[in-house]
């Protein structure tokens, strides 16, 4: 099983590269929105673990990019406002994660992803 | 709109400002004054000229006057030995002297009734009294001693005579005596007049000219004794201008004083010198008057621009009061919008911790320890992040004025470095830092250089090298130095790195340059970017001489 981590900050790519190793995935990372649409365009991902405020190409911009079939895409957000949230989850995301978030929450969500692809 | 306000405030004090040397004038205080003294001084001096010159003339005319008066006493009194020769004729001629003398006596028309005429002969070295007619203040047979017995000598030797003024008060008399050749030798007339000085002031003589114009008084003596006043038009002693002649009446000297008893030179003439006066000091007092009128007014005026410069400096006040609260709503308006930007901000660190813990948490039991303290490290620089960030949001919040205590940059750089670490790919370079010390605010100082050390952490994404250096400028500064080599911004970008809520990265909140501006001009020192893309940015930080504490060996 594959995963895409795709975040701009090294800090959040790498610890989560770890924790989804550690779980027994397949994980690739992708430094930034463009980085992240060549990976997926390119390579099968059952998930991808993807940031929305990206330099360069944003995360929603590459969901609505990658067209059908889409991999399962669990967006990560910072940003505070409702409003903010309720845009991503328009791209039609698997699942919207405002940061900070449990982990446990994230291998849940991946997990279910996985399950639902099947 | 905040920024345009101030400078308009600030050019309209300086005008305001400008305006304020115009009240050195009012030193002119004594201008008034002066005039009316110069004028008053002038006036004075030509009136003393004129006022000599009027006197030069009337001392003039009274010396004529007098001269004149001095000739008619001499002929009036020249004529009264002519009275006497027609008696002194009469004696000799006749057989009997005596009886021909009163005989003539009483038939002369021009003895007065209250004179006393004696025929007076010499025998036996005694001077006795033959024959007295008129007032019988001598009697026949009387010899004649002293003044009159002097008199009555001279006249015999041949020369007119006259005593000088005998006896006292009421009984005040003056002799004159007439010898040969008129009278037979050794007899002589001798005729004695009662002397009333008061009489004269009544006299029709002394009504008419020359008399009228003066006061004129006459000694039968050279010197003004009061016991020799013969005539007197005025009171004693004569006041003002006093001119003397003596005048030789009977072999003696009298003294003949005159004084004007009005202006000789006519009442107009006079009274010019106090025309000129009176014009002078009317002339003097309007002049200073119309000038004071002039400075009342030019006070009056600068009061009013002052209560104007007053008004105008409230409604400034005002108006930058107002302006401050505006700002202030901005700012906090700002803050809002920071807040919400920082809660953002501090979700990404936050969730790398919390990622980073977890991993920490479980143990980390797939991956080797190596990574696990990479881990760690990471912790620690994304706690420095927030640490950053927050600071941030509370030094512009807070915008104290700077604490002035030293600070050692060498120390200050150590301090930034601990809080944020750099990346382990990161290379810091440190330059003449020792004994490198400011007057400055150690707390907002160390939040200038973590801003400028975190700014150039992310501007090398992991991997370059840091330069922190210090050195001393031309003029006795001193330059602080924060480089990196890394992504750098176009002269666009560097232009507007210092203005607040201002980013071009993917993170942060573009508050922590804004800042280290504002704490920077805090200081009085200067802060510059000098940046290229792909090669990197310099952050050049100047102290002032005034902040340096310790020179730095060069």
């Amino acid at each position: 099983v594959s995963v895409l981590v795709a975040d701009d900050e090294l800090g959040m790519r790498e610890t989560l590269t770890d924790i989804l190793s550690q779980s027994g995935y397949e994980v690739h990372e992708a430094a930034d929105g463009e980085a992240a649409l060549d990976a997926i365009l390119g390579d099968h991902f059952d998930v991808v673990v993807m940031d929305v405020r990206m330099p360069g190409r944003d995360g929603v911009s590459v969901l609505r990019e990658v067209g059908s079939p889409p991999p399962a895409v669990i967006l990560m957000t910072a940003y505070a406002s409702e409003s903010q949230l309720a845009e991503a989850r328009r791209a039609n995301p698997f699942a919207v994660l405002r940061k900070p978030f449990p982990v446990p929450q994230l291998l849940g969500l991946v997990a279910s992803a996985i399950e639902a692809a099947r | 709109m905040g920024i345009a306000g101030t400078r308009e405030v600030g050019q309209m004090a300086d005008v305001v400002s400008a305006a304020r040397p115009t009240r050195r004038e009012r030193t002119w205080r004594w201008l008034p004054a002066a005039i009316l003294v110069v004028l008053l001084v002038a006036a004075i001096g030509v009136f003393v000229t004129v006022r000599q010159a009027v006197d030069d003339q009337n001392g003039r005319i009274l010396r004529e006057r007098t001269g004149e008066i001095g000739l008619l006493l001499k002929s009036a009194v020249g004529n009264i030995p002519a009275t006497m020769s027609g008696l002194g004729v009469a004696s000799r001629l006749g057989s009997d002297p005596a009886q021909a003398f009163l005989r003539e006596a009483h038939i002369q028309p021009g003895l007065n009734p209250t004179q006393t005429v004696a025929l007076v002969h010499r025998s036996g070295g005694r001077l006795v009294v033959q024959a007295v007619a008129g007032v019988p203040t001598l009697g026949t047979g009387d010899v004649l001693t002293g003044s009159r017995a002097g008199a009555v000598d001279r006249a015999l030797a041949g020369r007119t005579a006259s005593t000088s003024v005998l006896g006292r008060g009421r009984t005040r008399v003056i002799g004159f005596a007439v010898g040969p050749p008129t009278t037979a030798p050794n007899t002589a007339i001798y005729l004695q007049a009662p002397v009333d000085p008061a009489a004269a002031a009544h006299s029709p003589v002394t009504h008419a000219r020359p008399f009228d114009e003066l006061s004129v008084v006459l000694y039968a003596s050279p010197r003004p004794e009061p016991s020799q006043l013969v005539l007197a038009t005025a009171p004693t002693p004569l006041h003002g201008q006093v001119v003397r002649q003596t005048i030789a009446v009977g072999g003696r000297s009298w003294l003949l004083a005159a004084a004007a008893a009005g202006p000789l030179v006519g009442t107009f003439a006079n009274a010019v010198p106090w025309v000129i006066l009176g014009v002078g000091v009317v002339i003097a007092i309007i002049s200073a008057g119309v000038l004071l009128l002039f400075q009342r007014r030019r006070d009056y005026a600068l009061a009013v621009v002052d209560v104007r410069t007053r008004e105008l400096a409230q409604s400034m006040a005002e108006l930058e009061e107002t302006q401050e609260k505006l700002v202030f709503q901005e700012r906090l308006a700002a803050i809002g919008q920071m807040a919400a930007a920082v809660g953002h901000e501090l979700r990404n660190p936050l969730a790398v911790l919390t990622n980073t813990l977890y991993l920490l948490r479980a143990g980390f039991s797939g991956v080797e320890a190596e990574r696990l303290g990479r881990h760690v490290d990471r912790a620690e620089r994304e706690v420095g992040a927030a640490v950053v960030i927050v600071e941030s949001l509370l030094e512009f919040a807070r915008a104290r004025e700077p604490l002035d205590e030293n600070v050692d940059l060498g120390d200050l750089v150590d301090e930034a470095l601990s809080v944020a670490p750099p990346p382990e790919a990161v290379e810091v370079v440190r330059e003449g830092l020792d004994a490198a010390v400011v007057r400055a605010d150690h707390q907002q100082l160390r939040q200038v250089l973590l801003n400028l050390v975190t700014n150039a952490y992310q501007a090398m994404d992991g991997d370059g090298v840091l330069s922190v250096g210090a050195r001393a400028t031309p003029d006795g500064g001193l330059e602080l130095t924060v480089s990196d080599t890394g992504s750098g911004m176009d002269a666009e970008t560097a232009a507007q790195v210092f203005d607040a809520f201002f980013t071009r990265k993917a993170k942060g909140i573009g508050l922590g340059l804004a800042v280290t501006k504002r704490i920077v001009d805090a200081h009085g020192a200067a802060i510059a970017v000098d940046s290229a893309v792909g090669i990197g940015t310099t952050f050049a930080l100047t102290f002032p001489p005034a902040r340096v504490a310790e020179a730095v060996p060069t």
